[in-house]
């Protein structure tokens, strides 16, 4: 647990009515929609069913994966701040939903990052935080480091260019043939 | 004042066709079950409620509620209120004898 209580969510509920029965399900849609970093060799996109995001959208997805992972699951997490970092979301509907499915404090936790990590999207981040409610911060050791929603370069020799670190973004969508 | 929970669960029972029966819980039972209640509890933005376990499959599939539900959040999404806090009767606490003692909100017309 994350320090807050957990309370039947309408949003999972709606996930279940679309055949999202468990986290996995929920990250598996994230990977077809672009959330590829974190697909595995045995996820298949024809697996999954894609409903739509004017049916289940993109701020919906991430806002249940959070929702769904407050046993601690990190990994649903960083799926959703991947989603989170999509150009296309609006702040309003995402603080809403984070308010609405009482996961302020994570939301909240991955817009600081974003807002301190994310110079190209830092506008909407700061958006986001200002939307968002006070609340009590989680606790150290409980979130994933920020560093978890970056890809990080390696070492390379000083002859070659400098890379950047970049906040994970969802690319182009997957489709199943 | 506007009452808040007065018109989340107004709205959510014009929405509904076939009765529910909700327990209001916190703030908004405060706001509505007593006289006199502050007018903070009735300037909350949500209204939070329990859902009896022994029910909780029941209600699980009941389709008229959860889209009720939903038709309350959209209606008052521009408000900034909403009513998507339901606790399973084990998530909070609660006396031994809890369900005995609920009382009904009689003066609104539910």
């Amino acid at each position: 647990m994350l320090g807050g209580t957990p309370h039947i969510s309408a949003l999972l509920r709606k996930a279940r009515r679309l055949g999202y029965t468990t986290p996995d399900d929920l990250v598996r849609l994230a990977v077809v929609r672009g959330c590829r970093h974190y697909s595995t060799p045995d996820y298949e996109v024809k697996d999954i069913h894609e409903c739509g995001k004017d049916i289940f959208s993109d701020a919906e997805l991430a806002v249940a994966l959070i929702s769904g992972s407050l046993n601690g699951g990190a990994q649903e997490i960083r799926v959703a701040a991947q989603l989170l970092g999509a150009p296309d979301l609006k702040a309003t509907e995402i603080a809403r939903l984070a308010q609405m499915e009482r996961v302020v404090p994570i939301i909240r936790y991955i817009s600081e990052a974003g807002s301190k990590e994310d110079m190209e999207n830092r506008e909407f981040w700061t958006s986001l935080l200002a939307r968002l409610p006070q609340s009590r911060p989680i606790k150290h050791g409980r979130m994933p480091h920020p560093d978890r929603f970056m890809s990080k370069p390696g070492w390379s020799p000083p002859s070659r260019p400098a890379r950047q670190s970049v906040w994970l973004r969802p690319q182009k969508p997957v489709h199943a043939e | 004042m506007l009452n808040n929970p007065l018109r989340i669960l107004q709205a959510l029972d014009g929405y509904l066709t076939s009765p529910f029966e909700l327990i209001v819980y916190g703030r908004s039972a405060l706001a509505l079950g007593y006289p006199n209640a502050p007018d903070e509890f009735a300037a909350t933005m949500d209204v939070d409620a329990i859902l009896p376990s022994k029910d909780l499959q029941a209600i699980e599939e009941n389709d008229d509620f959860w889209e009720a539900q939903d038709k309350v959040n959209t209606q008052f999404s521009d408000a900034g209120l909403y009513f998507t806090h339901l606790f399973e009767e084990k998530q909070v606490i609660l006396s031994p004898q809890w369900y005995t003692r609920i009382v009904p909100l009689t003066a609104f017309g539910f």
